[in-house]
């Protein structure tokens, strides 16, 4: 069965500027993703997990633009979308560089044999280049700017940690979830009341109940609201952030039902963030585990549990508390000190300083992020050399 | 490790205590009966609201004025804790039963070193002078595994990770060696790794000083860790009592079972994760009869009405509900 | 936070610019007939042809242009002259110095009654939280706080000034006044009330206290009022907070708790709060100034804003802004003593 991407992210980049002194100059960088590279098939729910502090919200962040990327492309359904929410200059410098002059000195020296070395985007782009020349591409790209961002904006929903902080408290229900309907113009008058109950009732809040505040409902059924506004656009790509995370134990399997049940019916596609490996492992089909804004290991979920290759998923996993007491005495691995701070990371493998397996070389070079098995990424020297058995 | 022929170094009986706010009278916690034994760890394990905090605070009487602690009784090493005057509860507090916080950032003072901090209390309870408690908290330190202490003696809470807040956190807990140690959700907030770190030193520490620790979470996992025996609280009540593998392997309450079944797990496979219907009740307006019927799925007609009794169905094990039997076979999956 | 200082050291003569600026500009607006106006004796001005009112405006620099006239101003400001008061009648330099110690020694004065007051009753209400002594403090509160500033300073010159005699309004008596013009009298720090002690002089001590109460009174009234309602739910705040029920389960006596855990945290927010209220005593004597007849920096400046005195009028911002900025800067600095997490970054 062929996989359809709807999302790829290339190398994303996204360091924030910290600032000191009497003019405030730029004295260091929180580097919160550093070079992150996935793709998100059409359909399934892939799991981003690690410990506090490791960019997974940046990395949400940064995919909707709600944070402007230092570097890196994200590509929606075959078209970049990096540069759609740059301002104008940038957009044009951005688009000059990544494929303008790239294709015109691929051009000077392969001419039409270029297009064998590329796929995706770039081959298709370099298409429109080779028909109709630099200004076509270009006009190709910057054309309709309101218009893809708007569809940008439709496909991509995200759903937030805290069911009390993210909804307006002074919003009726209605008008939460129908705001982006209208704005979208998706549907008028009696028309979006509709949608409205639609929506509502397929997220199990009653319809009657519309006209309510926020503050009526509880943290569960708020959280079932801001999916419901999250659903109202129809998206492709859903970011869920900590969705679960402040709910109430029993509350918590609800909606992550719930998020299952809809990702059937509305063939959606979950980009699911969680610190919490049990959670992730219950809904995702691959996961992609977070240290220090690198991404160190990904695979489907079935092959990462069974063969768990880099030593922080192997200490991750062995550190959640099993809830059987027989399973009690089981000799956990206990990782020593903090996660490093994200200013200055460790040199080489930043686990390296916490890393029951480390060598010399750990903190040395950096271990790249290859793939060893089909669909198996990790990035560690020694990988598999971490040994845990639950 | 069950303990039926020792003596419980605490035991609380029949607590009421109850909140008097504005919207009405709260009944946080309703009636609740536990007993802990000298050196074991009871874990009390519940949903947000459900009365686990309120039942810690009562027992080191920390409530604020709108609280009110109704009826029960709390014996500690033959005394009724709530009989006592308020200068005698003083010398219990920090020096008999210490306690530790959820969020080790809000509960440290950030305007004081954690050094000051805690040297306050080993000045206090064991009249040391200044030199000596000092350097009793730099040793402290040293023992809940902070590197550098003589350095992170004098600083502030600020300047420590979350983990590390919380081993500063232990320290001024354990520093009068109290024969028990109250931990409200010690763990809850911070990362997975470094609860490890803290589930596996409490676990020597306790085992180091010999106190009996309370252990309150709302994760099951933390209970299966730590816990010799649990309380399942639910609205206010215990709904479930017992030795902790009885607890896990044979639930005797619709609310116990449906908690188990509904958490996804890392060491089993689960299709699709069985969840407890409904909400969990407004405290104002607790259900009447059986206060989980709305969300049972073995309510029957007679739990809307009557409020069950705890009663054993097992040998020290407690359930309050009338058809436990009905879950008699039925495993955790 | 010494960078912080720092900075905020090197703001200063750019805000101070850019006030001056600003109020250059408004008054520009009025055009040069208006700002004439403040230089001639109004009787003969409606008489004077146009040749005349040209001449003069040629005299006063009326006519060039505005960036000219300004750094004319400017150009005098670094050399320590502030221009001619019109309504003060000498150079603005001089009219300033002679009223700024009246304003200081009212506002020096006003700030331990507010501060004390304020937060100490903050804090009892606080901590007797809807006992009946924190309803009391806190309906003398809200009098306060409804009761306008003056209002409060007639009724208190009413009572103490007109039925009992006993606090007179101006700034001192005329006897008084004589002796500490005379030159056997010595000006060592400017504040009377300091300088009649090193004087040896207690009577002219007294009369110059008998003629600070009420004004002290007045000023007070607004500011302690507000103070206290900060300090109170501040303090209810921290006494919330986690930290204090650590404090508590550690087995702390409750003073202790209170005094040691409780206040410093409830300061931090009270600090710049009540730091702005301090510097804003310093202008907000206005209405103090009039009603006891005062001649301080405030009555000044408001005489010389309705005559359009320029020169005082700019003078003054200058002088109020630098005390307003130095005095932010100043709370920031205590702001970081007290909370080690601005200190320590
Ligand atoms: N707006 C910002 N400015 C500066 N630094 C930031 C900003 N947002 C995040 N960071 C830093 O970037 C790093 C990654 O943060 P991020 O919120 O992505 O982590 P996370 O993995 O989502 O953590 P959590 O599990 O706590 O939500 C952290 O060190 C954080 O302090
Ligand atoms: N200071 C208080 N004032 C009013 N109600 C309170 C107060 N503290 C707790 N409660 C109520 O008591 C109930 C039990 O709370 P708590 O013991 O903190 O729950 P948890 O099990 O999450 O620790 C909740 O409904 C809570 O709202
Ligand atoms: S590269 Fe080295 S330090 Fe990094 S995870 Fe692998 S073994 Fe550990
Ligand atoms: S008493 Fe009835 S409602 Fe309550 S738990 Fe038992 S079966 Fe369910
Ligand atoms: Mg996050
Ligand atoms: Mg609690």
């Amino acid at each position: 069965m062929e996989k359809k991407t709807v999302l790829k992210v290339e190398n994303l980049v996204k360091h924030f500027p910290i600032r000191a002194g009497v003019f405030r100059r730029i004295v260091g960088w929180v580097k919160a993703v550093d070079g992150v590279s996935f793709e998100v098939y059409e359909g399934e729910t892939l799991g981003l997990v690690g410990e506090s502090g490791c960019g997974k919200t940046t990395v949400g962040m940064t995919l909707l633009r709600l944070y402007e990327p230092t570097s890196g492309r994200i590509i929606v359904e075959d078209e970049d979308t990096t540069y759609y929410f740059m301002p104008a200059l940038r957009a044009r410098n951005y688009i000059k560089k990544t494929y303008l002059d790239r294709f015109e000195k691929l051009y000077r020296e392969k001419k039409d044999g270029a297009l064998e070395e590329l796929d995706g985007v770039d081959k298709k782009y370099y298409e429109i280049f080779l028909k109709e020349g630099r200004s076509g591409l270009y006009r190709y790209l910057v054309s309709n700017i309101p218009d893809k961002r708007r569809s940008f904006r439709r496909n991509v929903q995200i759903i937030f940690q805290d069911p009390y902080s993210s909804l307006d408290p002074r919003m009726r229900v209605k008008n939460i979830v129908a705001e982006g309907i209208k704005a979208h113009g998706l549907a008028q008058g009696e028309e979006v009341i509709k949608r409205v109950s639609e929506l509502l009732t397929g997220v199990g809040i009653i319809p009657e109940h519309m006209y309510r505040f926020p503050h009526e409902f509880s943290g569960g059924q708020r959280q079932r609201i801001g999916i419901a506004r999250a659903l109202a656009l129809q998206p492709k790509v859903v970011i869920a952030d900590e969705a679960v995370a402040a709910l109430d134990v029993s509350i918590r399997s609800q909606i992550i039902n719930l998020m299952e049940e809809l990702q059937e019916r509305h063939k959606l596609t979950y980009i699911f963030i969680s610190h919490d490996l049990s959670v992730v492992k219950h809904v995702s089909d691959r996961i992609a585990v977070m240290y220090l804004g690198k991404m160190v290991e990904l695979a489907p979920k079935k092959e990462l549990f069974e063969n768990p290759l880099h030593p922080y998923t192997v200490a991750l996993m062995s550190a959640i508390p099993i809830p059987d007491p027989n399973k009690r005495n089981k000799k956990r691995i206990i990782l020593q000190g903090d996660v490093p701070s994200p200013i200055n990371p460790p040199k080489g493998c930043r686990f390296h300083t916490r890393c029951p397996v480390a060598k010399e070389i750990c903190s040395e070079k950096e271990p790249p992020l290859v793939e060893v098995k089909p669909g198996h990424f990790v990035a560690c020297h020694f990988p598999g050399s971490l040994k845990w058995n639950s | 490790m069950m303990s039926v022929n020792r003596e419980p170094i605490l035991q609380v009986k029949n607590l009421k205590t109850y909140f008097y706010t504005e919207d009405g009278v709260v009944r946080a916690v309703d009636g609740v009966s536990f007993e802990l034994y000298p050196g074991e760890t009871l874990g009390i394990v519940g949903e947000s609201g459900s009365g686990k905090s309120v039942t810690s605070l009562s027992i080191m009487r920390l409530l604020d004025e709108k609280g009110k602690i109704e009826s029960g009784e709390i014996i500690f090493k033959g005394r009724d804790l709530l009989k006592l005057p308020e200068h005698e509860m003083r010398k219990i507090r920090g020096n008999e039963i210490a306690m530790i916080f959820q969020e080790p950032m809000v509960a440290l003072n950030p305007v004081y070193t954690i050094g000051d901090q805690i040297m306050e209390a080993i000045m206090l309870h064991q009249g040391a002078d200044e030199k000596k408690a000092r350097e009793m908290a730099v040793d402290l330190l040293r023992r809940v595994g902070i590197p550098e202490p003589e350095k992170r003696v004098d600083q502030y809470p600020h300047q420590l990770s979350g983990g590390m807040r919380q081993r500063a956190m232990i320290a001024m807990a354990l520093s009068c060696r109290p024969s028990i140690l109250i931990a409200d959700e010690p763990t809850t907030a911070l990362d997975v790794t470094i609860q490890a770190q803290i589930l596996d030193l409490m676990k020597e520490l306790q085992e180091e000083y010999g106190m009996a620790l309370i252990m309150i979470t709302h994760d099951m996992g933390v209970i299966a860790e730590i816990a010799d025996r649990v309380a399942v609280m639910y609205a206010g009540h215990i709904v479930e009592y017992g030795e902790v593998h009885e607890i896990f392997k044979r639930p005797r309450h619709p609310y116990t079972y449906g908690l188990l079944s509904s958490i996804p797990r890392l060491d089993v496979e689960q299709e699709k994760l069985k969840s407890i219907p409904g909400t969990v009740p407004d405290p104002l307006n607790f259900p009447t009869g059986c206060r989980f019927h709305p969300r049972c799925e073995f309510a029957e007609d007679r739990c809307r009405e009557e409020e069950p009794e705890m009663v054993e169905v097992l040998p020290d094990h407690y359930s309050r509900c009338f058809f436990w039997k009905k879950l008699e076979g039925l495993e955790v999956k | 936070m010494t960078a912080y200082i720092i900075r905020r050291l090197l703001l200063l003569p750019l805000i101070l610019f850019g006030i001056t600026l600003i109020i250059f500009g408004m008054m520009q607006l009025l055009g040069p007939d208006k700002l004439l106006a403040a230089y001639v004796d109004p009787n003969t001005f409606n008489k004077l042809s146009n040749e005349e009112l040209e001449a003069l405006k040629e005299k006063y620099g009326l006519n060039d242009p505005m960036v000219v006239r300004y750094a004319k101003w400017l150009n005098g400001v670094l050399h320590g002259d502030l221009g001619w008061s019109v309504v003060g009648k000498m150079p603005v330099k001089d009219a300033l110095l002679q009223r700024i110690p009246y304003t200081a020694e009212l506002a020096l004065y006003a700030v331990f009654p507010v501060v004390g007051i304020g937060i100490w009753l903050g804090m009892v209400a606080a901590v007797h939280r809807d006992k009946f002594i924190d309803h009391a403090i806190r309906i003398f509160a809200v009098v306060g706080w409804s009761f306008p500033d003056f209002v409060f300073g007639l009724f208190v010159l009413m009572v103490f000034y007109s039925w009992l005699g006993w606090l007179p309004p101006g700034n001192l008596s005329l006897w008084a006044d004589e002796i500490v013009r005379s030159p056997q009298f010595h000006h060592y720090t400017h504040i009377l009330t300091i300088d009649s002690l090193l004087n040896g002089r207690f009577d002219i001590f007294w009369d110059d206290l008998r003629h600070l109460i009420g004004p002290i009174m007045t000023i007070s009234w607004l500011w302690w009022a507000y103070l206290l309602r900060i300090t109170r739910s501040s303090m209810l705040e921290v006494l919330n907070k986690e930290y204090i029920r650590t404090a508590r389960a550690k087995g702390l006596d409750e003073r202790v708790v209170i005094n040691k855990h409780a206040k410093r945290n409830a300061m931090i927010p009270v600090t710049t709060v009540g730091g702005a209220m301090v510097i804003n005593l310093f202008a907000g004597t206005v209405i103090v100034e009039v009603i006891f007849n005062r001649t301080g920096l405030g009555r000044f400046t408001a005489s010389a804003a309705t005559q359009l005195d320029y020169a005082a009028i700019m003078g003054s911002a200058l002088f109020y802004s630098t005390i307003l900025v130095l005095g932010n800067l100043i709370i920031d600095v205590l702001y970081a003593v007290i909370d080690p997490r601005i200190r320590l970054g």
